[in-house]
């Protein structure tokens, strides 16, 4: 199943722009290797979801896997051949606004190449260009 | 315990433009701060504080104007992306005073608990520590190749260097275990995934069935 919110306030949210770079959760906090976004962009549950299985996949038990983003923002859409009006549409799908610099999953207890594998399959998986980051000083 | 030397020159110019500006002429504007005076603006190359801070050297010699300074590296300020120094915070070092640093840890070995299937986790990478200035050790060791499956290593088990202390962390903080097997931790934020298609919604209005 796709991530999305256990409970909300309000059905259709507002969308925002995405502007600007990350200004937090542009670091690497929990594991030792991460996938930073270089784009902005929406990602969604099932590109999320995608994207740890492919890591899960390959990790093959070894290591531990962080998602760092969560889809919050409902995105909706109304179908094809609809007349214009009718109010806003139904909900299409859950995404995570992902601005540039966002550490968007994170590897630990493995070792660097392994990591590096694992998280190029992740980023084939998402909507953003990516960037392999380590901890510490680059 | 490495000692670096630095140059650096005091800057009469503030502000955002002008430390853009600096920047871009490859130097990074910074301040020191000395207990009891007015904090100093001032300027260091951006290659030189580079090398600095790959030795992993916390206490440094500045060279401003004709002094000599021991200064202590407090914080660094970094770009979204971690690659450019945006400004630095140099603390001066009083001779013969106790100093809080934070030093990271550097784990050594292979666990045994992770070679049987368990997975070792650090939680935490460096640690506050109080100690003299001559005594900053530039990482603290710990050694973790014994440790099997549901070992753990608090706070108050690292060895610490002589004349060092552990400062404002709880002697019981959990610093690695190895866990019995690999999981997966879904989304920091806390929420998770339902199998219902659709959230509950908390302001939805309930049909009155009178």
């Amino acid at each position: 199943m796709p991530l999305m919110p256990k409970r909300v306030k309000y059905r259709k949210s507002q969308r925002r722009n995405l502007r600007g770079n990350a200004t937090r959760g542009n670091r690497v906090s929990f594991g030792d290797y991460g996938l930073m976004a270089e784009t902005r962009g929406w990602i969604n549950g099932q590109q999320i979801e995608a994207g740890r299985i492919a890591a899960s996949h390959f990790l093959a038990g070894e290591g531990k896997i962080w998602i760092r983003i969560f889809p919050h923002k409902s995105w909706t859409s109304t179908p094809a051949e609809t007349r214009m009006g009718k109010g806003k549409g139904e909900i299409e799908f859950w995404a995570a606004g992902v601005r540039p610099g966002t550490v968007m999953y994170e590897i630990g207890g493995v070792p660097e190449e392994f990591a590096q594998q694992a998280l190029n399959r992740v980023a084939h998986k998402l909507p953003v260009r990516c960037r392999f980051v380590k901890r510490g000083i680059r | 315990m490495d000692e670096l030397k630095i140059m650096a020159r005091t800057r009469e110019e503030r502000g955002s433009a002008a430390s853009r500006r600096l920047r871009r002429a490859g130097e990074v504007p910074g301040i020191l701060a000395t207990q009891g005076q007015e904090p100093v603006p001032l300027a260091v190359g951006a290659h030189e504080f580079h090398k600095v801070l790959r030795s992993g050297a916390q206490l440094v010699t500045m060279h401003l104007g004709q002094e000599e300074l021991e200064v202590l590296v407090r914080e660094v300020q970094w770009d979204t992306f971690g690659e450019k120094m945006l400004h630095i915070d140099f603390d001066r070092v009083v001779r013969g005073e106790k100093l809080q640093v934070e030093i990271p840890l550097e784990f050594y070995g292979e666990p045994i608990g992770a070679a049987e299937g368990g997975v070792f986790q650090t939680h935490v990478n460096s640690i506050n520590v109080e100690c003299m200035p001559r005594a900053i050790p530039d990482s603290i060791e710990v050694v973790v190749s014994e440790l099997e499956v549901g070992d753990e290593i608090r706070a108050k088990d690292i060895v610490l260097p002589e004349d060092v202390e552990l400062a404002g962390l709880d002697p019981e903080t959990l610093i690695v275990n190895v866990s019995a097997q690999a999981g997966e931790e879904e989304a920091v934020e806390g929420e998770e995934a339902e199998d219902g298609a659709e959230p509950e919604v908390l302001t939805e209005k309930k049909e009155d069935n009178d």
